[in-house]
């Protein structure tokens, strides 16, 4: 029963011996903990996680560069098509208005050499013609004046035939 | 007559202290079983409670034990 | 198959083991029940403090230390104290022979060994896993090897669900050595007393009050001037109910370290009483019906041992964790500062008005 007492050396006593030991030794430990033990320790992990914290910003930061020069070689591509199909559009059009420019030219220098060939006929045929109504009147002239010779007096004969040509002509 | 009342008062402690950890519980699990991801949350808060409980009943312990043995020496 | 026999072997061995026991209980209770009862279930003698320590082969005997009448005596062991005829023996432990007062009595007991050894313990990992971090290892990098690594489970959880979730944020870090340190010495002192030889310092009224001392002395010197505020004065109250409330809070300020020690004590001494009790009843039966039904209900209670065991180790843990919340707690409650902004800002705008 002596264990129960409240007064001396019982289990629901205070033991001040005791506790003074209790209180130095925990003290003592409590203190070099404080001191020594604990504090490398607590910088260690701050430090590490501080670590963890910066290269886990970093890779977010990074991650985000990545993201947004990917975004950005997207639209660059994306102009670059644009500008290409723009490029390409207009080429087609430049062609076609080439085509279209160098076809009328040709049409025109087809014109052109028709009309001057047509001009050149035209020439030639009057010039033929004429040639042909010099040759005509010669020829009449001479038969006339071989006529008239024969007949008449030539002058007067190559005013008829000459008339007569004339009508020729007109009616032609 | 200390014996008597060490042992009535260890009982009413025990009831006592039964009830209030049992509300406890059942607060618990029921907050558990509502909301299963506060589930960390919620047992450390149950864990303290109950502690709190425990104390006095413990303390009510000592005291009848205190009554039972002092009468007895 | 062979597995079940091995077990119940198994299990008659514990009991053979204590089979001369129950002889000689039977034989001692036969001639004197009274006189002997204490020595076969000496219940109170595994959980209090004692001149020796106990070793499974052996007691190792501890120095005396006694300050009486302003000079110290130290012996070896008791038996030298008393041989060299200062002292004698009575039922209150040891008395000097002239009569005089034991002052102060710092004698080395076991409890005090076991003390010593979970600070040791607390000490040697904290020294070795430090001397890591010192060398490079985790500082950068993830912690390597069984020691580091459960070192800073333990010592992260302290940090941040303990230390960091109580304590104000400015003021955490300067507890977290304490903190740590009562965790895991309490957890070693307990995790102790499941040697069935040994004992729970923390089974010691004498050891928890001076931790929980440590605890109040750490609160009252770190406590915020709003602490003091809401011990004596109370703002917002009417000023009569300060009678009443005063003295309530200032008891409460008591209170709190008072049943940080009696829980872990109650707690730690119920399960090893409860534990050689339950043992105990192997010789209770025996003395009731003789020693084949003792030894026969023993497979029974050594089974609820075991259980109850298991129980301990948690036990033993949860208590550990439970007063360093405490502590945390309740330092984190002193050191809280309150703004009373609204109070503040109120006066600052009457007397802005006046002006």
């Amino acid at each position: 029963m002596q264990y129960f007492l409240a007064g001396g050396g019982g289990l629901l006593s205070f033991e001040t011996g005791f506790g003074i030991w209790v209180l130095i030794s925990t003290l003592l430990f409590l203190w070099a903990m404080n001191k020594w033990l604990v504090p490398p320790i607590m910088k260690a992990l701050k430090e590490r996680e501080a670590t963890i914290k910066t290269s886990l910003e970093s890779a977010e930061k990074a991650l985000a560069r990545a993201e947004e020069v990917s975004r950005d070689n997207e639209k660059a591509l994306k102009e670059a098509e644009i500008a290409a199909q723009k490029i390409r559009k207009q080429a087609i059009e430049e062609a076609e208005l080439l085509r279209t420019e160098r076809i009328e030219k040709s049409k025109a220098e087809a014109d052109k050499l028709l009309t001057d060939a047509r001009h050149v006929i035209e020439q030639e045929k009057k010039r033929a013609l004429n040639e042909l109504r010099n040759e005509v009147a010669q020829l009449a002239v001479e038969g006339a004046s071989i006529i008239l010779k024969s007949e008449l007096d030539s002058a007067k004969n190559r005013e008829l035939v000459n008339s007569y040509i004339e009508d020729l002509t007109k009616s032609n | 007559m200390g014996f008597l009342a060490a042992g009535l008062g260890a009982g009413i402690i025990a009831i006592g202290a039964g009830i209030g950890i049992g509300m406890i519980g059942k607060g618990a699990t029921e907050s558990i079983a509502r909301q299963p991801e506060a589930a960390g949350d919620i047992r450390g808060a149950m864990l303290l409670t109950a502690v709190f409980i425990e104390g006095v009943a413990l303390i009510g312990a000592i005291v009848c034990i205190i009554l039972a043995l002092g009468i007895g020496q | 198959m062979s597995k079940l026999m091995r077990r119940a072997a198994a299990i008659l061995l514990f009991l053979l083991a204590y089979s001369p026991d129950v002889i000689a209980a039977d034989a001692t209770d036969a001639t004197d029940v009274n006189n002997d009862q204490e020595s076969v279930i000496d219940v109170m003698g595994k959980v209090s403090n004692h001149d020796y320590f106990e070793l499974p082969w052996t007691k190792v005997y501890l120095p005396r230390i006694f300050l009486s009448e302003g000079e110290w005596h130290v012996y070896k062991s008791t038996k030298s104290a008393v041989d060299s005829g200062e002292f004698e023996v009575s039922e209150a432990g040891l008395v000097r022979t002239n009569g005089a007062e034991i002052t102060l009595d710092m004698s080395i007991s076991s409890h005090l060994i076991y003390v010593w050894m979970g600070l040791l313990l607390t000490f040697i990992i904290t020294f070795l896993v430090g001397n890591r971090y010192k060398s490079g290892v985790g500082r950068t990098t993830e912690p390597k090897g069984i020691l580091q690594n459960m070192f800073e489970v333990l010592f992260v959880f302290i940090r941040d669900d303990i230390a960091k979730e109580f304590i104000p944020h400015n003021k955490y870090e300067k507890f977290v050595p304490y903190l740590f340190t009562i965790f895991m010495a309490i957890t070693f002192m307990n995790l102790f007393g499941l040697l069935p030889w040994a004992a729970a310092a923390t089974a010691n009224l004498t050891v928890t009050a001076t931790l929980a001392m440590i605890t109040f002395v750490l609160t009252q010197v770190n406590a915020s001037k709003d602490h003091w505020r809401h011990v004596f004065v109370f703002p917002g109250v009417p000023a009569w109910t300060r009678i009443i409330l005063t003295p309530v809070e200032v008891l409460g300020l008591f209170t709190k370290p008072f049943s940080l020690a009696i829980r872990l004590f109650a707690n730690m001494l119920s399960g090893k009483i409860m534990i050689v009790c339950i043992l105990g009843l192997i010789f209770v039966f025996t003395d009731l019906f003789g020693a084949y039904v003792g030894v026969g209900s023993g497979v029974f209670w050594v089974l609820l041992t075991t259980a109850l065991y298991f129980l301990k180790v948690l036990v033993a843990l949860i208590q550990a964790y439970v007063f360093t919340l405490l502590s945390a707690v309740f330092i984190g409650m002193a050191a809280e500062e309150h703004h009373h902004e609204h109070d503040e800002t109120s006066v600052a705008h009457a007397q802005n008005v006046q002006t």
